[in-house]
């Protein structure tokens, strides 16, 4: 997409659109980085046959860690919040569900495996499986944050059927977490069509190209996004006839 | 004094060029996307726009230049593009229907004087 600049032989082609602000980038990588710590240290004291490692000093020096890490990841949301109020609030609400939304559920196997692009519905700034990923995090997010709190400070202060509880719904939101994390990074780091995303996460910026292949209907807008693909589809539709 | 549109979506953006176009005595007015950009133009028939192109969607900005382009009625409006997509800039002529005109191509963040500079460059060509 380009643009003429009037009564002088120049044009501007669009090449890099921001997609990440500097404090999205920081509020990401914040978590990641408090994440990763959480989940291997939480796998030490959840998986029965690394329990042996959760024993004696270096128990304490793991149940430490996971401490130490669950303040800082219970702690940068909230940081989030308090100093881009606006911006935290248009996160939250990109990560919503829509109707659009069952799309891609249906074309995530056709594209994803088979790099078939026309069963693909046109994508907004995050497409259905970032935001699931996103929803996925906020909600692990408040009930790590209820169920740690519970284990941490409420040994013989709360019920014993609430401290189960808590201890059960801790384990899940670390099973779901876990799963997203796996394809979410598998997605980042090696697939052939989304590596760009981890190029956007650690610059802030994407290409054109790429916006318009993956987020059309962000870099067109709804209904010119939905023209270029129903006639992706004919023209593969035709091809497929022949 | 000249009436200029300012188009953008970020609140802080548009106070802050509010306050900046003030002080050379324009008078300014608003809009927060390419849709209410059109309305507005059409209605208070601004000497010069400054358009922010990622509004609603990435080429929002692109799309309100382009109708207006094919509007008899907007298309002397000069437009200054003032955005934070990154753009590379190239000699040569649009060939086709595929580009649209503006008269400038401005990045931010945005430097008052240059801004204003721009600004009154287009109005003289006007």
């Amino acid at each position: 997409m380009s643009v003429q600049i009037k009564g002088k032989p120049e044009i501007v082609t669009i090449q890099w659109i921001p997609k990440y602000t500097l404090m999205e980038r920081i509020v990401h990588w914040a978590h990641t980085a408090t994440f990763i710590p959480l989940l291997l240290t939480g796998m030490v004291l959840y998986f029965p046959f690394l329990q042996p490692l959760a024993q004696g000093e270096a128990g304490i020096f793991l149940r430490l860690i996971h401490r130490i890490a669950a303040v800082f990841f219970g702690l940068v949301p909230i940081l989030y919040a308090i100093i881009q109020p606006r911006r935290f609030i248009m996160n939250i609400r990109d990560f919503l569900p829509e109707k659009e939304d069952i799309g891609w559920l249906k074309g995530a196997i056709p594209y994803y495996l088979f790099g078939r692009h026309e069963a693909m519905p046109p994508q907004g700034r995050f497409n259905a499986g970032e935001k699931l990923n996103g929803l996925v995090m906020i909600i692990a997010w408040v009930v790590f944050g209820i169920t740690g709190l519970i284990m941490w400070f409420g040994k013989g202060v709360v019920s014993p059927i609430i401290f189960r509880w808590a201890v059960l719904f801790h384990d899940l939101a670390m099973i779901a977490s876990a799963c997203m994390f796996l394809i979410h990074l598998y997605l980042a780091v090696a697939h052939p069509l989304m590596w760009a995303a981890l190029v956007s996460m650690r610059f802030g910026v994407t290409s054109a190209d790429y916006a318009a292949e993956h987020h059309a209907k962000w870099f067109y807008g709804p209904k010119r996004a939905m023209e270029i693909w129903e006639a992706k589809k004919r023209e593969a539709a035709h091809k497929g006839g022949h | 004094m000249a009436k200029i549109l300012v188009v953008d979506d970020d609140p802080d953006f548009v106070k802050l060029t509010q306050r900046i176009l003030k002080t050379k005595g324009y008078e300014v007015i608003t809009a927060a996307s390419g849709q209410e950009a059109l309305r507005v133009m059409r209605k208070e028939k601004p000497d010069l726009v400054l358009l922010d192109i990622m509004m609603s969607y990435i080429l929002d900005g692109i799309d309100v230049s382009r109708e207006m382009a094919q509007d008899p009625e907007l298309k002397d409006i000069p437009v200054i593009m003032v955005t934070s997509l990154t753009g590379a800039r190239a000699q040569g002529i649009a060939p086709s229907g595929e580009y649209v005109p503006v008269d400038e191509w401005i990045h931010k963040p945005i430097d008052p004087d240059q801004l204003l500079a721009r600004i009154e460059e287009a109005l003289k060509k006007k």
